[in-house]
């Protein structure tokens, strides 16, 4: 019976450690399929290589949607206008400087605020988390550099859409976004004042250099030393300190000065619009990081500038009757006419703007991706010599000033073409520079941040209409959209009511 | 024929078979005259004429008195039975022909002891654990072991033993010598519904020992629920606490009734709500294979449903919601022979009734659109757009023709006059619908042993969908066989494999919504009429033209097809088809060391292959357009002509393996059941598609080397796009899988004493790989305690009437976590078309502070049964409480997450409800009898501690689902205050507290705040008490069967008019198709009153807000609020059973059974005669689609034959 008894017991017992003898941490670590869990430096690559701009509506590349309407550069045709229903609204009202700026039901988000902040809160949640991977330390150092490097690009278009420019006596008073750096936590979502903001970028990137590589490669999507040195002279010229402004342009230019020369890339006689060389994203070797606009917000849509004040923008063409003189390439290989025949008729004096679009006719035609999607919206060389040249003026050192620009001008007119700029007056100096600017950053979504900084006044037209903006005016800041608002009523909403803008 | 000569051969055997019968009982003599004689001349008259001698004592007949008999002849035994009446006398017959007659004695008394063994088992051959053996009129008693076998000893020379079991009929047995006794119990007609043996899946309990909340269907009560051909179905009704939710609302699938979930004791879990379905042992994937597709239910022995926190603690994390144990059945032990079942099942649907469909009247609805158009400015856009690039259905082009001035009046009314009397759902439904059939044919055969049992079916079912072309063949079969060696080891294998094969060229009956009321399909001559093709939703891959600019462009660029869409013309051409195996194979093996320890060790393993393919041949419209849309700038094309093939093929495999050791020692009065043991899971899975262009299904070749990279621009200004990877689909042709592994260990103690109180506990630790690395997060244990008491096993208890009562509680802790939630970064896997990188787009973002939903339920329950078990049942409740509650919850697009949200604990859930089952069988006569069957469950929820999130009121008034409200119930609707119609006709709200009235039309905006200003809540969408209410009576052989179902206690939304319907017809070129019959009610003036159901047209609201809040308060408008409740006929059948006759003795059973099924509502509570179950949303077009398709009457005609 004892015996019995004694067997009752071990079997049990045997069985169970039988049981845990079977390892089954073994068997679970099995990663489940089609599902990436980030744990290794290398799982954290591919979560920094997410710049796709097709399949989702966020990425690290994807940054701001139109935010050209707000200036000058954009001019609309009112038959479009006519027939842009609902789902443009918001750009109409944006485009009209309406009081309350519509968000239409489908979008759900603010198509500049929620890209950025998805790029800061990735990138937080980046930082926090790779701090648990210990395979390969340089690796890892060099992705947290990178993921700094977005998170500061994040954060320095938020504050500049949604913010007054920097002003050194304001700034740390001024509202300027909220700062999430825990947004697992679902933080209270006050707004940070501009300074704070700032500060923030900056230290960002200071603290991101050191642990990135040199130079751009083909996958020009990953900050490098001369795209943080980018970043850092575009954050200084905002705030007006052209000393950094220069210092940081001239450190990125030293690293990387290529600047195509836009004859070798016309190939035909046609003087208002030509097939241009196709290259790759990823052979484009103005790229200093690669960026675009929202997925859904391409300028072709929207963007009409009229004929008028274009020629002005490009004054190397001349329109007689019906023979074009063209001598700014920019114009010939940048743009298109209106018509599907690829032809400006005379009765039509408005332009699509197809800048870098990858259809198989656009600059990336090799790339044959995210057609219509959105456009290419990249930090390149190109705005590393303006930045100098602004910067160079402003400290008044013109001889650099006007070295850049005719740098620029040499390389984007037919050959020979181009007279050299030359002035000993600093004014004059500084606003060859700052047409200089505009040309070559056209379409780049820029142009709001430059009509905020230089104080302009524009007007620009809707059908017969003009829409009149002093300089600095309060809706040149994008509201706050509501939905943000109602969900955190923390948030606080962008004074639109005291505003000069005028529609005759 | 066939069966006429079978009958006739058979009936001539039985025949003979009959003369050749033991002469004995057929000899007869012959008596000349009437006479009285003594017994002793009886037995000389036999013996004269029969030569039969006779044997017994004498005197023996001495004082009997004489007998009568009569002239004639008569059978011997007949003779022998009236001379040896009344005595205690009987008499055999020697193979000498002697007949010896003595009386009959008392047995001889033995004073040693006598050993009884034998097996128990049931009807079905199943061996009975824990039945009661005692001996009559002492206490002494045993019960059956594991395999049902029992010994017991006795020093008596005679004893009565008496078997009894609950729920089974008591038998008592005489037993004088040592002898094997094996009893086959039979089910108690009287306890019809109760099955006495509970499946965890695990193990099986007696019901008299469980704790928890169990409910256990039997096949035979499965097999009363009617012939349904779906086993999911079958269950309606028949569990209390077990409710389907039909969630209709966002289905987007008008064609099935796959939609409606299985809920059990409510909602406690905003995520994923399905109970866990474990058949034979395993729970079965949803993901890998639907359960409930794959079984035929007359293969079910039981179904039991675990409904309380000891369920969950068994099954783990997955069973938070309750769980389905099914049991197969298996072969038959201990039966004497073969057995062979037969069933023909021939069911009919109707042909869906378009015309129900409530949307207006041709001729209404031109009446309507003249209003609009001529008499107003709606569709003044279109006079001047030119709309040429699209095309118009014919009563709009008329109307804008007519008031452009581009024909005249006159030609303008005449053909709307034609129009008017045409409506193409007449033509769709004789070109493209039928009645539904469906024909089930099942042979089942089951062959008994001593040792080895062995069961197999074979299902086949045909069905004809109601679509002409939509048809399928399933094909099931199992095979399972047991062996049981010897008394310490059995083990057995099964084998379940299912077929099915469908084709899909049927219409879908949503393309009757994208096609215009007015068309005509053909033309007089059965031609392809040019059809527009309307659909609202997306343009169908490239459809951009209309017809007369696609044949332009056919001519203009030499094109290599025809390019007129119509729907016949698509419809015939379709060629789709989906086929899947499913195998699953289990093997299971049981040792007994030593007597009360076993262990046992079961695996099973699935595999799921699927193939979907779709081949368009070169008429079909997809290949049609896909070609002649690939032509190049430069004029050739970027696909070669010929058919096009896409292919899915779907694989997964699913490995289980479960040890457990059960152990049961019995001291005394002391009975222990300890069971422990570990369970291993792994499910794979992986999808793969491809397409083929230029594929010839004759020849098989394709044409190879297509680049899909390649973009240009598309002819006459249609959509740039590329070539789809796969044709006719814009899916991107991705490889998916996944590969989900768990590891389980679980305990479970069973303790009774002198089978009066019973004390369970059990506890369970579940493992994942789903949240990487973090033990913390993927271990939880659950929990759970219970007790019983048998209160009618007490001496004290003595209540004449009550033959049983039992009160029992369980409680515990069970946990749910939402596999979509991590606290890693997660997401999925893709490479970058252009860097060529692989990347990781992020899905969800990590959430650290997540922990796991944790359910405290409590449950008690009642077991009565009363007056001679003519009435019995049980009383339950239960409350659960679910903390943590993790809720995808939408969060400020500030956080940076995709799609806006966050998986967070956000509040809790409190359950709680009462369930009574009352059955009885009052009647119960040899001719007739009356069983009846009741059930009532209710359910009162409600959120506590939630935090409300959401973007507007549309969430809460539109998406109560997704958006839930602190101190609300889950299932919460919310309306909102309409006020009637201002003097324009639109509506207006209540607003605030003191009710102020505005008019949608002022177009404010109003903002989530404001919810409870202009909304209130009005109730549930989930009925708060439900149940059923059966009764079969039977009379003779006949057996009828009626079935309700009743629901009350919350509200539903009646049908609303097409929303922004003035909107929506401003400029799109592809929204004529139907209008709601509710337009032809709108208000049109102001005498029109609040009663209407459609606001004014008379002039378009162009302000989006007032449109808005228009769309609001005619779809969410209080006004539109009804209450839902309502009483339905489910089932009605009427069953023959034949009895067992001499004539033929071969048919062990037989029955024809004619069955009528979803018959309706037979009693609503809202005064319009809606069905909620059903409502008519014209407006939406599932919701008037679906109203036709789902929710059909079914009839069904049945035989069943047992051989």
């Amino acid at each position: 019976m004892k015996n019995k008894i004694s067997i009752y017991i071990l079997l049990p017992l045997i069985t169970i450690l039988t049981w845990n003898a079977c390892d089954d941490d073994d068997f679970l670590d099995q990663l489940p399929k089609g599902v990436a869990i980030a744990k290794t430096t290398s799982d954290f690559r591919k979560l920094l290589d997410n710049v796709d701009n097709e399949r989702f509506p966020h990425s690290f590349s994807q940054t701001s949607a139109y935010l050209d309407v707000l200036t000058d550069n954009v001019s609309v045709d009112s038959t479009d206008w006519a027939s842009w229903r609902f789902t443009a609204e918001h750009f109409q009202e944006l485009f009209t400087f309406k009081d309350f700026v519509f968000i239409y039901d489908n979008l759900r988000d603010d198509p500049n605020w929620k890209p950025s902040f998805y790029i800061a809160s990735l990138s937080s949640t980046i930082l926090e988390e790779i701090n648990k991977v210990t395979d390969n330390d340089n690796l890892k150092k060099q992705l947290i550099a990178e993921t700094k490097v977005h998170r500061a690009y994040g954060y320095l278009t938020l504050v500049n859409v949604y913010a007054k420019t920097y002003n050194e006596s304001s700034a740390s008073s001024d509202l300027g976004v909220p700062i999430v750096t825990l947004p697992s936590a679902l933080p209270s979502l006050e707004r940070s004042s501009v300074q704070e903001v700032y500060d923030f970028i900056l230290k960002d990137l200071n603290e991101a250099i050191e642990d990135l590589p040199e130079d751009v490669d083909i996958y020009n999507h990953r900050p490098t030393k001369t795209a943080a040195y980018a970043i850092l002279a575009r954050a200084y010229l905002y705030m007006g300190n052209y000393e950094k402004a220069f210092e940081f342009a001239d450190k990125s230019l030293q690293i990387r000065n290529f600047l195509y020369d836009l004859n070798t890339e016309y190939s035909g006689a046609d003087p208002y619009y030509t097939a241009i060389t196709k290259i790759s994203r990823t052979t484009d070797q103005e790229i200093l990081l690669h960026k675009t606009t929202t997925q859904g917000f391409y300028s072709r849509n929207y963007n009409i500038i009229d004929t008028l004040s274009f020629d002005n923008i490009y004054p190397g063409f001349t329109k007689m009757g019906s023979n074009y003189t063209n001598l700014d390439l920019r114009r010939t290989l940048w743009f298109r006419g209106w018509d599907t025949s690829n032809t400006i008729k005379e009765s039509n004096n408005a332009y699509h703007f197809v800048y870098y679009g990858n259809h198989s006719t656009f600059r990336y035609g090799l790339d044959n991706r995210n057609a219509d999607r959105s456009d290419n919206i990249p930090i390149t060389t190109a705005e590393m010599y303006v930045t100098r040249a602004e910067a160079s003026a402003r400290l008044g050192n013109l001889g650099q000033a006007i070295s850049d620009i005719n740098f620029i001008g040499r390389k984007r007119y037919k050959t020979g073409t181009y007279v050299d700029f030359s002035s000993n007056n600093q004014n004059e100096v500084i606003s060859a520079v700052l047409a200089e600017r505009r040309r070559e950053l056209y379409g780049k979504d820029l142009r709001l941040f430059d009509v905020k900084r230089l104080n302009v006044a524009f007007s620009h037209k809707l059908g017969s209409a003009t829409i009149n903006v002093p300089a600095n005016d309060s809706r040149l800041i994008h509201p706050i959209w509501d939905g943000y608002l109602e969900q955190n009523p923390e948030i606080e909403q962008n004074d639109r009511s005291n505003t000069g803008v005028t529609i005759n | 024929m066939m069966i006429m000569r079978t009958f006739i051969f058979l009936v001539c055997t039985a025949l003979f078979s009959f003369t050749t019968e033991n002469s004995f009982s057929q000899k007869k003599v012959h008596i000349d005259k009437d006479q009285l004689v003594t017994v002793d001349q009886v037995f000389k008259i036999i013996k004269q004429q029969a030569a039969y001698n006779f044997l017994y004592p004498k005197n023996l007949f001495k004082n009997k008195p004489k007998i009568q008999l009569k002239k004639g002849e008569i059978l011997i035994t007949k003779l022998l039975e009236q001379s040896l009446s009344g005595d205690k006398l009987s008499y055999r017959v020697t193979k000498e022909n002697t007949i010896i007659i003595r009386e009959k004695t008392s047995p001889v008394k033995f004073q040693q002891e006598i050993k009884i063994t034998g097996k128990v088992t049931d009807a079905l051959g199943n061996t009975m654990p824990d039945v009661s053996i005692i001996i009559e009129g002492t206490k002494k008693g045993t019960s059956t072991d594991f395999y049902g076998k029992y010994k017991i000893t006795t020093t008596k020379p005679s004893v009565v033993l008496i078997f009894s079991y609950l729920g089974f009929t008591t038998q008592k047995k005489t037993v004088n010598t040592n002898s094997v006794l094996n009893i086959i119990m039979k089910e108690d007609v009287n306890s019809l519904d109760e099955i006495q043996v509970v499946s965890t899946g695990f193990q099986e309990i007696s019901k008299e020992r469980v704790t928890g909340s169990y409910v256990t269907i039997s096949g035979d009560e499965l097999a009363r629920a009617g012939s349904n051909i779906s086993l999911k179905n079958r269950l309606e009704d028949l569990v209390p606490g077990l409710y389907f939710e039909s969630n209709f609302v966002d289905d987007q699938n008008a064609n099935g009734d796959d939609s409606r979930s299985v809920v059990i004791r409510g909602v406690s879990t905003f995520g994923n709500n399905n109970p866990l379905i474990v058949v034979d042992g395993f729970p079965l994937d949803p993901g890998v294979v639907d359960p409930f597709t794959v079984l035929n239910p007359d293969d079910v022995k039981s179904v039991t449903v675990l409904k309380d926190a000891a369920a969950a603690s068994i099954w783990g994390a997955q069973a938070a919601n309750g769980v389905i144990v099914i049991v197969t059945k298996k072969g038959k032990k201990g039966a004497k022979e073969t057995s062979y079942n037969f069933t023909l099942d021939y069911l009919i649907k109707p042909k869906p009734n378009l015309s129900k469909i409530p949307w207006a009247e041709s001729g209404d609805a031109i009446e309507f659109y003249k209003n609009l158009i001529l008499d107003n400015t709606y569709y003044d856009d279109l006079l001047t757009t030119d709309y040429g690039l699209y095309e118009l259905p014919p009563a709009i082009k008329t109307l804008i023709d007519m008031k452009s001035g581009r024909i005249t009046q006159v030609q303008g009314n005449s053909t709307l006059d034609m129009l008017s009397k045409r409506d193409v759902r007449n033509e769709f439904s004789d070109l493209f619908l039928r009645p539904e059939s469906f024909q089930r044919m099942n042979v089942s055969i089951t062959v008994p042993g001593e040792k080895n049992s062995f069961r197999t079916s074979l299902t086949t079912i045909v069905n004809e969908g109601y679509a002409k072309g939509d048809s399928n063949i399933e094909f099931l079969a199992n095979i399972n066989d047991e062996y049981i060696p010897n008394k310490w080891l059995k083990f057995g294998v099964g084998l379940n494999f299912y077929l099915t094969q469908e084709k899909n060229n049927g219409v879908d009956i949503n393309e009757l919504s994208l096609i215009n009321q007015h068309e005509r399909i053909l033309d007089n001559n059965g031609g392809y009429n040019p059809m527009i093709k309307q659909d609202p939703r997306a343009r169908d891959l490239y459809y951009d033209f209309g017809t007369e600019k696609r044949r332009d462009s056919v001519a203009k660029y030499n094109l290599p097809y025809n390019w007129d869409w119509n729907l016949k013309q698509d419809v015939t051409n379709r060629d789709n088809s989906f086929e899947k195996t499913n195998l699953r194979l289990n093997a299971h093996m049981a040792i007994k060391p030593i007597d009360p320890l076993q262990l046992e060790v079961r695996y099973q393993y699935v595999q799921d292959n699927s193939l979907t393919s779709n081949y368009f041949n070169e008429e079909s419209w997809t290949t049609r357009n896909t070609i002649n849309y690939s032509l190049r700038p430069d004029g050739t094309l970027a696909l070669p002509t010929g058919g096009m093939l896409t292919e899915f093929k779907a694989a997964s495999s699913s490995h289980n393996i479960r040890a457990q050791f059960v152990f049961n020692p019995k001291f005394g009065k002391h009975d222990f059941t300890l069971l422990g043991g570990t369970e291993w899971r792994k499910d794979e899975s992986q999808s793969t598609p491809s397409g083929y262009y230029g594929y010839d299904p004759q020849s098989l070749t394709t044409f190879p080397g297509i680049d899909f990279s390649e973009a240009f621009d598309k002819i006459d200004g249609g959509r740039a796009a590329g070539v789809p990877v796969l044709p006719g689909t814009t899916f991107f042709g991705g490889v998916s899988g996944q590969d989900n592994r768990y590891v389980s260990y679980y305990g479970n103690i069973g303790y009774n004493f002198d089978r009066k109180y019973d004390i369970t506990g059990s506890i369970r630790l579940d493992k994942t790989n789903l949240y990487g690395q973090s033990d913390s997060f993927r271990d939880l244990p659950q929990w759970s305690v219970g007790a019983g008491w048998n209160i009618t096993q007490e001496s004290f208890f003595n209540v004449n009437f009550i033959d049983r009562l039992r009160v029992r509680a369980s409680y515990g802790f069970n946990g749910n976590i939402d596999k979509s939630a991590s606290p890693f970064i997660q997401g999925s896997p893709w490479t970058d078309p252009v860097t060529r990188l692989p990347y990781t787009a992020v899905q969800f973002s990590p959430n650290p502070n997540l922990t796991w939903e944790r359910t405290e339920v409590f449950n008690v329950g009642l077991d009565f049964r009363l007056f001679q078990n003519k009435l019995y049942g049980t009383l339950e409740y239960y409350k659960k409480l679910s903390s943590d509650v993790l809720v995808s919850t939408e969060v400020n697009g500030t956080y940076g997450f995709q799609n806006n949200r966050a998986t967070l604990n956000a509040g809790n859930i409190e359950n709680s409800g009462v369930e009574l089952s009352l059955s009885s069988n009052i009647i119960n006569k040899k001719d007739y009898s009356l069983r009846s069957q009741f059930l009532i469950s209710t359910n009162d929820n409600k959120t506590t501690g939630y935090q409300a999130v959401g973007f507007s009121i549309a969430s809460y008034l539109q998406l109560p689902y997704f958006f839930h409200l602190p101190n609300l119930p889950v299932d919460y609707i919310y309306a909102m205050r309409f006020a009637g119609y201002d003097d324009e006709g639109l509506p207006q709200y209540f607003y605030g507290k003191d009710a102020k009235i505005v008019s949608a039309a002022e177009g404010v905006r109003i903002p989530v705040q404001d919810l409870d200003s202009v909304a209130s809540f009005v109730g549930r969408r989930n009925p708060k008490i439900f149940g059923s209410f059966q009764n079969t009576f039977r009379y003779k052989s006949f057996e009828l069967n009626v079935r309700l179902s009743y629901k009350f206690g919350h509200k539903f939304f009646s049908d609303y008019p097409r929303s922004n319907i003035a909107r929506d017809y401003f400029r799109s070129n592809n929204q004529f198709t139907w209008l709601s019959e509710l337009i032809t009610d709108r208000w049109q003036s102001p005498e029109d009153g609040d009663d209407v159901s459609m606001h004014s047209l008379n002039e378009p609201v162009t302000d989006f807000n007032a449109l808005t809040n228009i769309r609001y308060l005619e779809q969410y408008g209080d006004h539109k609020i009804m209450d839902a409740g309502q009483v339905r006929l489910q089932a009605i059948s009427l069953a023959y059973n034949f009895q067992r006759t001499p004539l033929f003795k071969w048919i062990k059973s037989a029955s024809v059974r004619i069955e009528g099924r979803n018959l309706g509502a037979i009693w609503v509570a809202n005064n319009k005669g809606i069905d909620p179950s059903n409502v008519p949303y014209s407006a939406s077009q599932y919701g008037a689609l679906r109203y036709v398709t789902r929710f059909r009457p079914e009839y069904s005609l049945g035989l069943r034959l047992g051989l």
